[in-house]
């Protein structure tokens, strides 16, 4: 085995069979626990925020448009503090939303990073309003986990068509870190859905409706 | 041997120190097995996976804003949160265990799913199966446990958390919502448009002041044998109960049921009062509220 610093995709137990004082070969003992060493500092994303906004489980039809955000400009939806050790690579986040347009348009979302510097980076993932009509996100997200498509679609049918959004931010690039960690980080995400007029450039903010938000780190090896 | 093929796996970590590894000491057994058994504790220990709290306050308010609370009919499976949630996990690790705080009503069932990309959903709910446990309800916030639910060999997690509901069985108030709450006189159902029209009702209707069966969306539309009280159609929960028409009172507009085929056709029935063949009931739906649903992942299963 060799130890080139590349991203471990395995680990396993090591078993006394290995370093008992008869076994014949103990080196293999000390490469399985570097092994294990390496991978669980590098393959093991941590869990840094968690943010769940109002489910429209229990809501009457009447207050769906108040959990709605319309917005021309990025709307802070979750912000929370977290340590950030050194040598992490990406900040990552996961937003589940739903958003609605008649024009078509767009959905931003934007990580960012404050370290205790004040200094700051940022990455900001533009993706289409999901399709309407047949509610297309929810029947093919859903159908990953065995979730009936046509359950989906009849059971969000007080939602707007949703979806699943990610957006990362790297935090080091060949081994260079491009912001100090090592501290206590805020972590922010925005969004915000909109139809960009090109006659008026302006955007028409359009609706926009936080589910969940998952925030985490990880450790990816360059290939 | 077989005590040479069990992993050993410290109870603390950090057994080893500097005098175990002295510049020119020769290595030993001990050290070895010491730093496998830290090094095992590393893969071992558990990570959070999902940590997601809901209001839990009883302030009637608040309650609609940031609580999980709700009602569900028993063919009802909903996402708690919509949308799969993507979660950080130890990829070593092939086991989530879950709990969650909730108030059923009491001695009412909800029946708790989760899914994730090695536990298919199962829209049966079948209980035997790891990931679907069901609940019964004290009344108060008690702890639900799921455990053992098998995971993906990543470091990212799908899940698909759900709940499907039950019913009471307890027929919702006329003297609160308008008369009638149920009956066997002249009424038309039809599930392609999710309307039902009661002759002569005076239910009330939103923007009249008074409550409606719709507001709390637990009251559901039980369409029952008039002969043998068998029902004939799933619950269909009362949507809305509107003050359009000329503030029409006697027709309730619910969400029609999954409809089967490609036809998509609804089913459509009149019962005449002067030879009945139907019952219609508005019934009460049990009731969920959420506080807080945690997830931690565990070793095995790879």
């Amino acid at each position: 085995m060799s130890f080139d610093g590349l991203k471990y995709k395995s680990a396993s137990y090591t078993l006394p069979t290995y370093y008992h004082p008869g076994a014949p070969f103990q080196s293999q003992a000390v490469a399985n626990c570097l092994q294990n060493s390496y991978f669980a500092g590098q393959q093991n994303a941590r869990l840094v925020l968690q943010a769940v906004f109002p489910s429209p489980v229990g809501l009457p039809y009447a207050n769906q448009e108040d959990l709605v955000i319309q917005s021309t400009a990025l709307v802070l939806i979750a912000k929370g503090h977290a340590f950030i050790p050194e040598n992490i690579t990406h900040l990552c986040a996961s937003i589940n939303f739903a958003a609605m347009s008649v024009d078509g348009g767009e959905v931003d979302h934007k990580l960012k990073i404050t370290n205790a510097s004040a200094a700051t980076l940022s990455t900001t993932q533009t993706d289409d309003i999901p399709a309407a009509g047949a509610s297309r996100p929810p029947a093919n997200t859903y159908s990953a986990l065995g979730y009936p498509p046509g359950l989906a679609n009849q059971n969000f049918a007080d939602l707007q068509p949703s979806s699943t959004s990610s957006v990362s931010i790297e935090l080091e690039k060949s081994g260079t870190p491009s912001i100090t960690l090592g501290n206590l980080c805020t972590i922010e995400v925005y969004g915000h859905a909109y139809f960009f007029q090109t006659y008026l450039a302006l955007n028409a903010a359009e609706f926009y409706r936080p589910h969940f938000v998952s925030v985490w780190t990880e450790t990816r090896a360059e290939q | 041997m077989s005590e040479a093929l069990n992993a050993e796996i410290a109870s603390t970590y950090g057994c080893l120190d500097t005098l175990s590894v002295l510049d020119g000491d020769a290595s030993h057994a001990h050290v070895l097995r010491e730093l496998a058994r830290s090094t095992n504790r590393l893969l071992e220990q558990p990570s959070p996976v999902l940590n997601v709290v809901f209001d839990s306050s009883t302030d009637s308010s608040e309650i609609r804003a940031g609580s999980a609370a709700g009602y569900l009919g028993a063919y009802d499976w909903r996402p708690v949160i919509p949308g799969p949630l993507l979660v950080p996990k130890k990829a070593n690790h092939g086991f989530l265990d879950f709990k969650i705080i909730a108030d059923i009503t009491n001695q009412e069932t909800c029946t708790f799913q989760i899914a994730t990309t090695k536990t298919q959903f199962d829209a049966e709910g079948d209980t035997s199966k790891p990931g679907v446990i069901e609940a019964e309800g004290s009344g108060s916030w008690s702890v639900y446990d799921v455990e053992g639910v098998p995971a993906g060999d990543g470091e990212i997690e799908t899940l698909g958390v759900f709940i499907r509901g039950s019913g009471t069985g307890v027929t919702a108030s006329a003297a609160t919502f308008g008369s009638p709450a149920t009956g066997s006189g002249d009424f038309f159902i039809n599930t392609l448009t999710g309307e039902l029209q009661v002759d002569s009702a005076t239910w009330n209707t939103r923007g009249s002041g008074n409550p409606t069966y719709a507001d709390s969306g637990k009251h559901v539309i039980l369409i029952t044998s008039y002969t043998t009280g068998a029902l004939l159609l799933p619950p269909c929960r009362v949507s809305a109960v509107t003050h359009l028409v000329n503030a029409t009172t006697d027709i309730m507009r619910f969400t029609p049921p999954p409809r089967h085929g490609a036809s998509g056709l609804g089913v459509h029935l009149e019962n005449l009062g002067a030879s009945p063949t139907m019952t219609f009931t508005i019934s009460t739906l049990t009731e969920f509220r959420i506080a807080n649903i945690c997830g931690y992942s565990r070793a095995g299963g790879m």
